[in-house]
């Protein structure tokens, strides 16, 4: 097809050929790139960011025409990961670095959906500012330092950005909104402020009101207050037992969001419902967490923001409720403003003990008073008395009504954000519950309102990830030891790239497992994430084993000896105890003779038969990434061959020494193909095949730390061992670029919280780093998992041993 | 040749423990007693099996003899063994040799803890036989009605290793047991602290939050036992978060974030 008629089926308008007509003048790689892509980008992103995109394209190109080609490739894959909301901010920096900067433009193109999680606006343009001008002198640097990895970086980015950042407390106070809510809350970065949809919390991702460690506290007033929406039942308003005339429900829109639109201005019904729904958790929270009702009174009004001062009256007298509510000093009110807040005054008397259809009724009936002000207003007459409820709901236009600015410690209520997925969940639910209660009515007590919601909503999971595993099984990737839960459906977006990867070193079945991950983005799991390939790994040549054994012969004569010395034969009789099971004969007639003779015994009579058996298995696991590839110190010897050298000592010794052990590899690109190589299973015995298999393991792509540990943990959790090790082998850089960004933070975490989970199945973990920098992150990565970093590689197999004996001897 | 078992003193109460029952557990270990069938409680840790043996050891007059089990732990060390006294060869009772000749109850703690091979030597007295062959002593021991077999486990560990083999585990009978419901919990602390209810509410409040995190990165929920520690120290008059750092937060995980979790949350009520 030729280039203009694609084109043309791209784009039929002819102003947008004008990006094309620019790439075609400058750079035509940069357009073949472009044309493929940018529909893509269209379809995917929305025309806007296609807009954006083909500007951030075209300034490359008149900078450096093979620029705009790599940023034409790149940025969408980048910009995938950044949240809707904030690509036009991606691609609007991103044009500007190239304006700025042209060389530091591909670089930051990676790592802008970071910092732009971590960042605001006003703190980012100052430290990009920073990072470029590095750049100019020193572009290494400026990499670590836009990564926050060098401490100057790190220094720099705390002083650009004040207050307490959410990705710091993600975890923290995930875990504290499922303690409250009882239920696998999930807790995302929601922007400027927190709010909810009724399936998720969403909290600010920075909150700066004090400056000081209050900021912490606010957070947790903010999550409390959040997830008391869902605690205690906001979104579980049923409109069916609210008297009045509801408008009949549409699709699949909530209750909520059938309750807002029977309002003509819902911007008021809204605001008025809101500040009474904050109220209700409010006091509820309060009344359940009195901790936390003295730390949100330590607060103050600093709480509550700064309040406006509004003219309108519809406006003062909803700012009048808020202050009322939050016990701020009042707005002085009219008198007619006076009569329209009247009704909802006595609502407030233990709103605590309100239902949410109360607060409904209670809206509706305030709402025309409220909104007669408006028309008064648009009619000059401020004092014709309101109407009656019920009556004349004429249509006020919205924009005579400004919504009330929210407090921090306010979650606005957001059904309409809710994803069709959850809304199907939410029905699903809704319908279990509605079993559950008929159940009640015959005579099996549910529990409270909120446990019966709450299991409701649990059952509802439990059927659709059923429904998924089976779908998964009919798609032929076997659940074996896949974990499954959490709501999202995994996106495709990663589908691209090496689908059909051959595979040179393994050979046989290949085994396949669906693993999740964590996302610490999110702060939660990615159900159904990762495709772990097992394979058994082909065996290599001999001579690379050859040449291992002679070049460590000495040594591995020596370990097979003192090893084999500590190996146990099955039942042992010790002698000499001072307890035991059975006394020694033969010591008993030494006892009396002493005895007699010296009027001394001995007290070493005893035998006892212990089971000897050592019943240990450890797993080797081996990271055979492309970085292994790098040379071991300065040598010609690259860090996979030492690995592997390390490997053949340690497994002569622990043959001799009779324990169980496995050796595995991992590779792999993107989370759709995780290579995990079976070197030696627990069942083979230790011979040349076994060795010969060892020999083959090579470097070879990326990888996927966290999946390769998560399949070694379902692997080691068949063993029926007592003690039961994994040794993780590796250059510690967890990296797989495979099109869907698993390094950085990301990556050290998943690798963490998978250590973290295979401890949890009583696995013990040992991780052995191979790098002569010794990266800062370790501690973090390996959190509460021992860990050794070698930094002398030719040191690695006398270290291995040594870790050995620490933990199996 | 002479025979010691240590006396049945020993292993008598003179106060019946308090124990709160919870469902129906009381009345079921008393007919189970009666009938001669054995007893499996399950729970998890710090719960109050071991609380509610006692009590009911107490309650029905019978002496209790408890084993912890330890993954060491022989057949000799349950049946007996020859001691070498003087010139004199003696042979002392085993606990559970003690056991069966006292009519005592026999509460084998943590069970899954012990070796398999172990744990074979209790099965002729967990069915209808009743007996206790010691090879040893050249002599078969029958149980005498009073005796009752009762074993605790918790299956909330999740290795695989520590699971009870279906040949044991169908010789008993089994009650299920967690923690208190939180009005009996807060009586439970009261109880034995002496902590002002208003406060053991609160105490109880916090377990429960906690526990909500069990299996979201919590391997086992806070016990009621931990719960008692507490509340001693709160009664003592502790600074309150200070105390339940030492006693919940520190204790429950060594995993800093969810360290911070739980100090959150005591931060909640106190």
């Amino acid at each position: 097809m030729a280039l203009s008629d694609r084109l043309a089926r791209v784009w039929p308008i002819r102003e947008r050929l004008s990006p094309a007509i620019t790439l075609a003048r400058t750079n035509p790689g940069a357009l073949r790139a472009w044309v493929r892509v940018r529909g893509a980008v269209a379809a995917g992103l929305g025309e806007e960011a296609a807009d954006a995109y083909d500007t951030l394209v075209v300034r490359a190109a008149q900078r450096e025409g093979d620029l705009a080609r790599l940023l034409a490739l790149s940025a969408p894959d980048h910009l995938a990961r950044v949240p809707a909301a904030d690509r036009l901010r991606y691609l609007d920096v991103l044009t500007r670095v190239v304006d700025a900067r042209p060389a530091a433009a591909t670089m930051v193109c990676r790592i802008l959906p970071e910092l732009l999680r971590a960042m605001d606006d006003v703190a980012l343009r100052p430290f990009l500012a920073q990072g470029l001008a590095l750049h100019a002198s020193a572009p290494r640097e400026a990499e670590s330092f836009l990564r926050m990895e060098s401490n100057r970086g790190v220094q720099a980015a705390a002083l650009v950005q004040r207050g307490t950042m959410l990705a710091d407390h993600l975890r923290t106070l995930t875990l504290y909104a499922r303690a409250h809510a009882g239920e696998d809350v999930e807790v995302r970065a929601g922007g400027q402020r927190s709010w909810g949809d009724g399936h998720h919390v969403y909290l600010p991702e920075r909150v700066e009101v004090f400056g000081d460690d209050r900021d912490f506290v606010m957070y947790r007033v903010q999550t409390a207050l959040a997830v008391g929406h869902l605690e205690f039942g906001t979104f579980a308003l049923n409109l069916d037992r609210v008297p009045g005339d509801w408008p009949s429900k549409s699709g699949s829109e909530s209750e909520l969001e059938r309750f807002f639109r029977a309002f003509p201005n819902r911007s008021l019904a809204r605001d008025l419902f809101q500040l009474l729904a904050d109220a209700r958790v409010e006091a509820q929270v309060r009344s359940a967490y009195p901790g936390l009702a003295r730390d949100l009174d330590a607060l103050g009004p600093m709480a509550r923001g700064v309040r406006p001062e509004p003219k309108a009256p519809a406006m003062r007298v909803v700012e009048a409720l808020a202050r009322m509510i939050w016990g701020l000093p009042p707005v002085t009110l009219s008198a007619p403003e006076q009569r329209a807040l009247a009704p909802l005054e006595p609502m407030l008397v233990d709103i605590g003990e309100r239902t949410v259809a109360e607060l409904a009724l209670a809206v509706a009936r305030a709402y025309d008073r409220v909104d007669a002000l408006m028309r008064h207003v648009q009619q000059g007459d401020l004092n014709r008395p309101a109407e009656g409820a019920g009556q004349g709901r004429a249509a006020t236009p919205d924009d005579r009504y400004t919504p009330l600015a929210p407090a921090p410690t306010q979650s606005p209520l957001a059904p309409e954000a809710a994803s069709e997925d959850d809304r199907a969940l939410a029905e699903e639910a809704a319908r279990i519950l509605e079993q559950m209660m008929s159940e009640e009515e015959e005579g099996q007590s549910a529990g409270s309102d909120a446990q019966a919601r709450r299991e409701a909503k649990r059952r509802a999971k439990q059927a659709r990830t059923d429904r998924e595993a089976e779908e998964a099984l009919l798609d032929g990737a076997p659940p074996g030891g896949a974990v499954v839960e959490g709501d999202d459906a995994p996106d495709r977006i990663a589908r691209s790239a090496t689908g059909a990867m051959l595979d040179p070193d393994g050979e046989g079945e290949v085994r396949k497992f669906v693993y999740r991950e964590w996302d610490s983005t999110i702060g939660d799991y990615k159900p159904r994430w990762v495709c772990v390939e097992e394979q058994r790994m082909k065996e290599g040549p001999d001579e690379v084993v050859a040449r291992i054994i002679e070049r460590r012969h000495g040594l591995i004569a020596d370990v097979r000896k003192r090893f084999s010395a500590l190996r146990p034969d099955g039942l042992v009789r010790r002698r000499d105890l001072t307890d035991g099971d059975e006394l020694d004969m033969d010591r008993v007639l030494e006892h009396q003779m002493d005895r007699r003779v010296s009027g001394q015994g001995r007290d070493r009579l005893y035998t006892r038969r212990d089971r000897a058996d050592r019943d240990v298995a450890v797993a080797f696991l081996l990271d055979q990434s492309s970085s292994t590839n790098e040379s071991a110190d300065g040598t010609s010897r690259r860090i996979i061959d030492v690995e592997k050298e390390a490997l053949i000592v340690a497994s002569e010794a622990i043959d001799a020494l009779g324990d169980r052990f496995a050796i595995w590899g991992f590779s792999g690109y993107s989370r759709e193909h995780v290579a995990f190589y079976v070197a030696k299973g627990f069942s083979d015995a230790w011979d040349d095949a076994s060795r010969r298999r060892v020999g083959r393991m090579s470097f070879r792509m990326e990888n996927r730390d966290g999946a390769a540990i998560r399949h070694a943990t379902t692997l080691l959790r068949a063993e029926p061992a007592r003690a039961r090790i994994l040794v993780l082998l590796s250059d510690g850089k967890p990296l797989d670029c495979g099109c869907d960004h698993y390094y950085d933070r990301y990556a050290q975490e998943d690798t963490r919280i998978a250590l973290r989970e295979a401890r949890q199945f009583g696995i013990r973990p040992f991780c052995v780093t191979v790098d002569p920098t010794g990266p800062k992150y370790l501690p973090e990565m390996y959190g509460e998992v021992a860990f050794a970093v070698i930094d002398r590689v030719e040191d690695l197999p006398n270290r291995l041993l040594k870790v050995y004996r620490r933990l199996a001897l | 040749m002479r025979i010691l078992t240590p006396p049945v003193e020993e292993f008598l109460s003179d106060r019946v423990p308090t124990y709160l029952a919870v469902s129906d557990e009381v009345d079921v270990f008393s007919r189970a007693w009666k009938a001669q069938l054995p007893v499996l409680l399950k729970g998890p840790t710090g719960c109050g099996k071991t609380r509610f043996v006692a009590h009911m050891a107490a309650a029905l007059g019978r002496p209790l003899i408890t084993v912890a089990c330890h993954e060491d732990l022989t057949a000799s060390d349950l049946l007996g063994r020859y001691l070498l006294v003087g010139d004199e060869t003696v042979w002392v009772d085993g606990p559970l040799t003690a056991a069966v000749r006292h009519g005592a109850i026999l509460y084998l703690d943590e069970v899954v803890e012990a070796r398999k091979d172990t744990l074979v030597v209790i099965h002729p007295l967990t069915d209808d036989r009743r007996i206790l062959p010691i090879d040893r002593l050249a002599t078969v021991l029958h149980a005498p009605p009073e005796f009752l077999m009762v074993i605790s486990y918790n299956p909330g560990y999740q290795s695989v290793i520590k699971e009870l083999k279906p040949s044991t585990r169908q010789r008993f009978i089994s009650i299920d047991f967690n923690y208190p419901p939180p009005d009996v919990e807060a009586k439970v602390l009261s109880a034995e602290t002496g902590l002002a209810p208003a406060v053991a509410e609160r105490l109880v409040k916090v377990g429960e939050k906690i526990r909500n995190l069990t299996e979201r990165g919590l391997e086992e929920g806070v016990s009621t036992r931990l719960l008692v520690y507490a509340a001693r120290l709160l009664r003592d008059g502790a600074e309150p978060r200070s105390a339940l750092r030492a006693t919940l937060t520190r204790t429950l995980t060594d995993d800093r974030d969810l360290q911070r979790t739980i100090q959150e949350i005591v931060a909640d009520f106190f």
